[in-house]
């Protein structure tokens, strides 16, 4: 019975639902402890994938616009090394950001990771938001290019 | 005490025994459930009505991320065939999959032209490229749940619109 994988699968399970306490609890000196050291994160829709500590950064500065930002797991799928989290995210609108001034509305969008865990370090983590979802709470919309411009 | 212990060993071995039984099942649904959900986006590519039907339950529920409500499963195929009119080439590459119990994940690429109207755009021709991320529900080899979230903004930007601040937003 070296092979267990219930247990595998359980602890990577519980590696992730780690990794998002220690972000919403804002402890990002500790975040590279659970990412290798050749971590990459695919942010979708982003040109360029992020470092372990281009990620932190991302994160930090993210907090530093949504300090209130909270990650709520709303399923956890383990398979092999693998680990898809679907959630919600709860934030408010309470700073400029990027030149939209607050407007200290709640904003509630949904995302789906997809991590990617060797020898107890998240190695690989794709990342999908809704994001047309986020910037139209924020006071976004889309519009055909041609049209008011 | 020998008799018991005997009956012990045994039990245990056959506790061993079943724990590997249920492993094999499990695993076994799991790589059945995969292929369903192979078979379902190869049908769904190919716009075969006669193979998808059969996959996707009538009471299927679909929730799109940045949607409100949920669909049925004739919901689903009436919003497939409308986006398959603007996009006849839509293919989904999928690119990971991770299952577990009656769950099957994908990471998928779509990948289509736009050749007919869409959301009140006419034809562009253009050619658009973006992710996604589904969870399928498969039970009995019928998909009867579907979560999914696209890179709705590279999607829309891809379609030639822009990201402006809303007029209503003052």
């Amino acid at each position: 019975m070296s092979n267990r994988p219930d247990d595998t699968h359980g602890e990577n399970k519980q590696l992730v639902r780690d990794v998002f306490a220690a972000v919403d609890g804002h402890e990002f000196d500790r975040l590279h402890e659970f990412m290798a050291a050749d971590f990459v994160c695919h942010m979708v829709g982003y040109p360029e994938s992020m470092d372990r500590e281009g990620t932190i950064e991302f994160i930090r500065a993210a907090y530093e616009i949504f300090p209130d930002f909270t990650h709520e797991l709303q399923d956890v799928v383990a398979d092999g090394n693998q680990v898809m989290v679907r959630l919600m995210n709860h934030t408010t609108h309470s700073k400029d950001f990027e030149g939209l001034p607050p407007t200290g509305k709640p904003i509630d969008y949904a995302s789906a990771h997809l991590l990617r865990i060797e020898n107890g370090a998240i190695a690989e983590w794709w990342l999908l938001e809704d994001n047309f979802g986020f910037l139209s709470q924020l006071g976004m919309t889309m519009k055909p290019a041609d049209e008011g411009t | 005490m020998l008799p018991a212990r005997r009956y012990l060993v045994c039990a245990s071995s056959l506790a061993v025994l079943a724990c590997f039984a249920c492993q094999d099942r499990t695993s076994n649904t799991e790589e059945a459930n995969k292929e369903t959900v192979r078979q379902l986006y190869a049908a769904i590519d190919a716009q075969d009505y006669d193979r998808i039907n059969p996959l996707i339950s009538q009471d299927m529920v679909m929730t799109v991320a940045g949607m409100p409500g949920t669909l049925d499963g004739d919901g689903a195929i009436a919003m497939m065939k409308e986006f398959y009119t603007a996009f006849p080439d839509l293919t989904h590459v999928i690119e990971d999959m991770v299952a577990e119990g009656d769950r099957v994940v994908i990471r998928v690429r779509l990948e289509a032209t736009h050749q007919g109207e869409f959301m009140g755009i006419p034809a562009t021709g253009k050619k658009v490229s973006y992710a996604g991320m589904q969870i399928l529900t498969i039970e009995d080899g019928v998909c009867t749940g579907n979560w999914a979230i696209d890179d709705n903004l590279t999607f829309m930007m891809q379609l030639g619109m822009q990201l402006v601040p809303a007029e209503s937003r003052t």
